[in-house]
């Protein structure tokens, strides 16, 4: 984490460290109420004008985790630091004034194209939102800037006073997008952004988050289940298995070379488009129960090369060579498959 | 980068071309009326409702009699029907009513009405009558229609004291088609209040609310109007009663309304774009009155136009049962007292001719209900 930051020459827009949010899961009549670890100190950092994807399976996290990372859920511990400027600031310690001004730094695109859009108001006023929020412009040259937001996204300024019901899911997400970017954002977090479009609408809207990339310089926390989504977009991929990151590395190297056999096991399940390609091993086994993780490795009773060490003792996310990191005792002496 | 900002007026000024039948460009009320406007039973109810309710206000002015003057000679006396053609054949273009002639039945000692075919009264539009205050600010003694001089119609027949029931039903629709909307909106500050509380501030809020709702859904109506009712004093005016009433109803209307208004809340509480919005720094209160409130104000309407059947018939109950609406005042459900007795029923079945009325507007109330609720989710 250290060498890349030199590498580059920057501080980190964005350092998390030890972020957890535990949720109380209420016993019953004759059982003790205990804790669901949705987050179980996380810790990464995010350069800035680099995107980061973030996958793993339904129900381990990477919601809220791009959530608490906006305060948009409330962390139960740990430490978020922002660069704002030249200072960082712990967002997690902002009180509602300071953080509502900070907002404007941080956006989010969403992954349902129609409940994120208000119905009742027109594409105007839902990409004028943002800028009328805190009356920073209004009037003509609010009416330029929404049109220069919409030409940027791809979207005919004339279709301004529309309302989201005449529109295609690729073209709401669109919208979402210019309300994200009205701001000028350092950071904008796509959770699911493209999983419920169509194919080839994906291909344009993750071109379109690129392009947008590398006009604006925004940094990206892109959050999937797909595989091949990830691959596309990111420079970086964490891996995330019940609350913790059990992998992280440059994108090619982690489909090249998994460290984790969790990753293995999620790069194996990618469909190939050629027919002769038998699959390797398919994902099986289930995901222990969040509110009741095991001492040892939460993945070991579904890892094929778990020994007794996993069982008892919990790895933690460490850095192997060329920044990979990985969390499993036995990421060096395992050569794993990776996908082409 | 972006060359925008010349192409923006030229931009602003084309959709507005199209805009009056483009739906892409119509708001949520637009997209509503289109749609409702294409439910052809809930327009045809509305025109009815449209007229009963100026029926109602103007009641006075369509009056065709004062309707608390007592006729002892016509008591229980059977509508009277319009005419075109007399019995000699000859067609009058403008429509007329026979006197009344009655008699005693010798065997039941009953008076018995009938048709005085020598005498003719035509009916004229705005002829003088009895004079009336218009909102108790104008005098006025021009009706709607009416026979002049001596002549009589009862287009509704009478009662037992020989009261016209057609002005007496139009009379009484004031307080039982006004009670319908005032309980209701009684009724919807109470519920939208502690159901949007309930909804928003969650916990032990929500627990007392809900169960308090609960509470007043789970006692017998009919018993708990009448402990209410008993309990008004009995020296209130008739305002003061008619107010009452509607309190009364809307206690106990409002649990309802309530818990609809909390689901939607508690739904749109977590909805992406709320989330959206506050991710902007929107502030709480903007965000009720922005977002919130009016993605449900829809579903309210639905459930307030639902709602008013239920006061209207209830009125009538309690009025029917004597504890609701006392004379002198009139509601509908004071009207149908009279007709308690079977033998009423019977032999002076006009006297149920307000029942009919409540029928009609407690259905054009379900019609528009239901077509409100069609419209309601234009995007669906």
């Amino acid at each position: 984490m250290e060498a890349s930051s030199q590498e580059t020459g920057n501080e980190p827009l964005l350092v998390v460290n030890d972020l957890k949010k535990y949720y109380p899961v209420n016993g019953g009549w004759f059982k003790p109420p205990s804790e669901l670890k949705a987050l179980d100190g996380i810790s990464f950092t995010l350069e800035r004008g680099e995107t980061l994807g973030l996958v793993g399976e339904s129900g381990c996290g990477k919601t809220t985790l791009g959530r608490c990372i906006l305060r948009a859920i409330e962390p139960s511990g740990g430490k978020i630091e922002f660069l704002n400027g030249r200072t960082y600031m712990d967002i997690l310690k902002l009180d509602t004034k300071s953080l509502r001004d900070l907002r404007a730094q941080m956006q989010m695109v969403f992954q349902d194209p129609y409940g994120s859009l208000d119905p009742r108001m027109t594409v105007f006023d839902i990409i004028a939102e943002p800028l009328t929020t805190k009356s920073r412009i209004s009037g003509k040259k609010l009416t330029e800037r929404v049109a220069e937001l919409m030409e940027m996204v791809g979207l005919e300024v004339k279709f301004l006073n529309r309302y989201p019901h005449a529109f295609s899911g690729g073209q709401r997400q669109r919208i979402g997008i210019a309300r994200a970017l009205a701001t000028n954002p350092e950071l904008v977090v796509c959770d699911e952004a493209v999983s419920a479009l169509d194919v080839s609408v994906q291909a344009q809207i993750l071109n379109l988050l690129k392009d947008l990339q590398q006009e604006l310089g925004i940094t990206y926390l892109f959050i999937s289940h797909n595989l091949s989504v990830v691959r596309h977009i990111s420079d970086r991929i964490a891996v995330m298995y019940l609350g913790r990151l059990v992998e992280l590395a440059e994108s090619d190297q982690m489909f090249e070379k998994p460290m984790h056999p969790y990753t293995e096991m999620l790069l194996s399940a990618i469909p190939s488009p050629d027919p002769d390609v038998k699959r390797q091993a398919a994902v099986d086994g289930e995901v222990p129960n969040p509110a009741n993780v095991p001492p040892g490795c939460a993945f070991c009773d579904r890892c094929k090369y778990a020994i007794p060490k996993c069982r008892t003792e919990r790895p933690e996310l460490r850095a192997l060579q060329n920044n990979h990191l990985a969390a499993c005792h036995r990421a060096e002496e395992l050569s794993l498959v990776g996908a082409v | 980068m972006l060359t925008v900002a010349s192409d923006t007026e030229t931009l602003a000024i084309e959709p507005e071309a199209d805009i009056a039948n483009d739906d892409y460009f119509a708001s949520q009320w637009t997209l509503m009326w289109h749609k409702f406007r294409k439910h052809k039973l809930a327009m045809v109810a509305s025109a009815i409702l449209i007229m009963l309710y100026i029926l109602g206000i103007f009641s006075s002015f369509f009056a065709t009699n004062e309707p608390d003057q007592y006729h002892q000679d016509y008591v229980l006396a059977p509508p009277q029907g319009i005419h075109f053609v007399d019995t000699e054949g000859n067609f009058s273009l403008r429509p007329f009513v026979y006197g009344i002639a009655s008699d005693i039945d010798p065997d039941t000692w009953e008076t018995i009405y009938k048709d005085d075919t020598t005498q003719k009264y035509s009916l004229s539009l705005f002829p003088k009558g009895h004079s009336y205050k218009l909102f108790g600010l104008f005098n006025l003694d021009r009706h709607f229609i009416g026979v002049e001089g001596e002549g009589k119609w009862f287009l509704f027949g009478t009662d037992e004291f020989g009261r016209d029931m057609f002005s007496r039903t139009l009379v009484a629709s004031q307080i039982s088609l006004f009670i319908g909307i005032i309980g209701v909106f009684l009724s919807f500050l109470i519920g939208s209040t502690l159901g949007g509380l309930s909804g928003y501030l969650g916990g032990k809020v929500d627990i007392f609310i809900q169960r308090l709702a609960e509470f007043v859904l789970a006692i017998p109506t009919i018993p708990l109007w009448m402990a209410l009712a008993a309990a008004l004093p009995s020296t209130w005016s008739s305002t003061q009663v008619f107010f009452g009433i509607t309190l009364i109803l809307s206690m106990v209307g409002w649990a309802n309304l309530s818990r609809v208004v909390r689901g939607k809340t508690l739904e749109l509480r977590e909805s992406d774009f709320v989330l959206a919005a506050r991710l902007m720094g929107v502030p709480t209160m903007k965000i009720i009155v922005r977002h919130i409130l009016p993605s449900f104000a829809s579903y309210l309407i639905v459930s307030i136009s639902l709602g008013i059947p239920g006061m209207i018939l209830a009125e009538t109950a309690l009025s029917f049962l004597q504890i609701g609406i006392k004379p002198p005042s009139v509601s509908w459900g004071v009207l149908l007292q009279t007709a308690q007795s079977p033998r009423a029923l019977s032999e002076s079945p006009w006297l149920l001719i307000p029942g009919i009325f409540v029928v009609v507007t407690v259905l054009c109330y379900n019609f528009i209900g239901d077509g409100l609720r069609d419209a309601a989710d234009p995007y669906k």
